[in-house]
């Protein structure tokens, strides 16, 4: 077929102006092979030499590169190392396969750009500071191609993270891989130690790919500002993150006395259609686990956090040693809006210790959130709708179960209005901690206008709480008779156009 | 529920156009202490009554078809108040109706205890217990 820009075969377009006899003669015989053949697939193997990947030289990359391309076939590259000493970039429809053995070498500043397939054992074959980048979404990009050991023990910040700069699908086969170099950004709280791109998959196989968050990440740092979040980024779209254990090792990296202190899992400083999915959580000594904050020039919207498993955090990391210094925390954090958080188990193990200080499930600051199906365990409170930093409305709180919580749902409105919440169907049983010190009754759902629990005038000065419908929720108590606080079914402050229906407080 | 089932608070700009209905509410107070209540519905719509002049002010509150029993107040056994603080100066044009009671000693407790009460005080509050 030719175009007015040359010629164009199968999948690609190749320009050849003027469109040559030679040219013609090849395409014919090209047409001949495809219906003889049927995408017969040319292999080119190149054997290895002394001599580097670069100039003209007719058996380095470069030049079998261009050689190949004018047709889908698969460059073989044998056992040896392969540098590359020029920028290289490898066409769309060749297929670029290492044997065992073989390596790629790319000092900096060169960067080998390969846009179609990779073939490779799972093994180190990425050296040098130059760059490698995939640009074939759908290429699988594994951390051991930078030497990436999963054992345990090796500090596999470096290989990740040159896996996560490489390519948009990242696997992380079983293992146990070590995060313990922390890159310092202009703004504190951006401090991270993986950081991550917008177009990002990044995938493991469950509960055996653990990224684990090395032990006394801060201890040596003398800034009281000090973050180790395991991932992070600004302004990101369209990022997965699935079946991936985030150990992060609580018990080992304690809060300091004195310092802020935000060993995080994942903050995204804005960003939009993020996806974490099938995760699991451990043992986070952080302000959150999972932070998704507004950030300027993006969109901040469209989270769906389903299926995650989320286990301790804040003054509860796994362990009888406890996080004293860590009051305030909340296993989710959404800003954003359009937020699905369904599905998820967020478990405090030690309630006790767990709900000596405020634990929340779920915080949401963002309209158009729904939070469905969740199991919620241990918390104070389950969930947390709160307007700061801006006016939410329509969230939806629909079929979870929180047990063993001092608070089921709670509001927190500072200064900005909140309107249309639905809490439906949802299952609350009430407890608390022998060891609690934060003050106030247990409440199953409690519509407090202002901070934390009843009216402030500092905080609530935008009005009542518009279109509220509390509908077919189950709340009941294991508290004792001697708590020292009671437990309350609801307490309703303040609300308009509201509907408190069909509720069941027994027991 | 070892403290009450509702707490229905007004302040500050008042609640208005509120249903409570159909709920059941069970078992309330088993913890109360001296000067506790474990009420089914307790109000506290009497807070201030100065400036501005809608704090803690309601209207357009109708409770109905509720089922409320084993309340408990200051004492060993269960059998205490239904609604405590029912506040019949501080909301305009309150619906109480059609509410079933289980071993409970009065529908309503504190200042406005009775009917007459809530008709005079109010012309637009009705109670039917």
């Amino acid at each position: 077929m030719t175009t007015d820009k040359g010629l164009a075969f199968g999948r690609e377009q190749f320009l050849f102006t003027p469109l040559s006899r030679k040219v013609r003669g090849i395409l014919l015989i090209k047409i001949a092979v495809l219906i003889l053949g049927f995408f017969s697939v040319l292999i080119f193997s190149l054997s290895a030499t002394s001599e580097p990947l670069q100039g003209s030289k007719p058996n380095d990359l470069q030049s079998v590169s261009s050689k190949a391309s004018r047709d889908r076939q698969t460059l073989v590259l044998s056992s040896r190392n392969w540098t590359i000493t020029t920028d290289l970039e490898v066409p769309e429809y060749i297929t670029l396969k290492l044997e065992e053995g073989a390596c790629l070498t790319i000092p900096a500043p060169h960067r080998l750009t390969i846009n179609g397939k990779f073939l490779a054992p799972i093994a180190r074959i990425c050296f040098g500071d130059g760059a490698i980048v995939f640009n074939n979404t759908s290429q699988t990009v594994y951390p051991q191609w930078w030497g990436a050991k999963g054992d345990g023990y090796t500090d596999d910040t470096y290989a990740i993270q040159k896996a996560i700069d490489a390519g948009a699908n990242i696997y992380v086969p079983e293992g146990v891989y070590i995060l313990g170099k922390i890159t310092t950004k202009t703004y504190y709280l951006e401090n991270c130690i993986l950081t991550l791109h917008s177009n990002l998959s990044i995938a493991g196989s469950g509960e055996q790919s653990i990224l684990k968050l090395a032990n006394h990440m801060l201890d040596n740092r003398n800034d009281n500002q000090s973050n180790a979040h395991m991932m992070g980024g600004g302004n990101l779209s369209d990022v997965s993150i699935r079946k991936i254990k985030f150990d992060m090792n609580g018990s080992n990296n304690l809060t300091p006395a004195g310092k802020i202190r935000n060993a995080m899992a994942l903050r995204i400083a804005g960003g939009e259609n993020v996806n974490i999915e099938h995760c699991l959580f451990y043992n986070c000594a952080g302000h959150n686990v999972l932070a998704l904050g507004v950030g300027p020039n993006a969109k901040n919207r469209g989270a769906r956090i389903i299926g995650n498993i989320f286990k301790n955090g804040g003054r509860y990391v796994g362990t009888p040693k406890e996080d004293i210094n860590n009051p305030d925390f909340s296993f989710v954090y959404v800003e954003w809006e359009h937020a699905v958080i369904q599905d998820n188990t967020i478990e405090q193990e030690d309630i006790n210790i767990a709900l000596h200080n405020y634990t929340r499930g779920v915080e949401i600051h963002g309209s158009h959130a729904k939070l469905l199906n969740n199991k919620i365990i241990g918390c104070d409170p389950a969930v947390y709708i709160a307007t700061a930093p801006a006016p939410i409305e329509n969230v939806e709180v629909r079929n979870n179960s929180m047990h063993n919580c001092a608070r089921g749902i709670s509001f927190f409105l500072t200064k900005t209005p909140l309107k249309n919440v639905i809490i439906s169907s949802n299952v609350i049983l009430l407890n608390q901690s022998t060891l609690r010190t934060t003050a106030g009754e247990c409440v199953g759902i409690q519509v407090a206008n202002g901070a934390q629990r009843t009216f402030s005038s500092a905080y609530a000065n935008a009005g009542p709480i518009i279109g509220l419908k509390i509908t077919n929720n189950d709340i009941a108590s294991n508290l004792r008779r001697n708590d020292k606080y009671r437990g309350i079914g609801m307490v309703i402050h303040s609300v308009h156009d509201t509907e408190i229906t069909q509720n069941r407080i027994v027991g | 529920m070892t403290g009450g089932g509702i707490t229905f608070i007004g302040s500050p700009w008042g609640s208005i156009n509120v249903d409570i209905t159909e709920n059941t509410i069970f078992d309330c107070g088993e913890g109360v202490q001296s000067g506790e209540y474990g009420t089914g519905i307790f109000f506290a719509h009497d807070g201030y009554s100065i400036l501005p002049p809608q704090r803690y002010y309601a209207k357009n509150i109708r409770i109905t078809d509720n089922s409320i029993g084993n309340t408990k107040e200051n004492g060993p056994e269960y059998s205490g108040a239904v609604f405590r603080n029912l506040p019949t100066t501080k909301i305009e044009n309150l619906y109480v109706g059609s509410n079933k009671f289980v071993n409970v000693t009065s529908g309503l407790s504190g200042g406005n205890k009775t009917l007459t009460n809530l008709e005079s005080l109010n012309p637009k509050a009705h109670y039917v217990p």
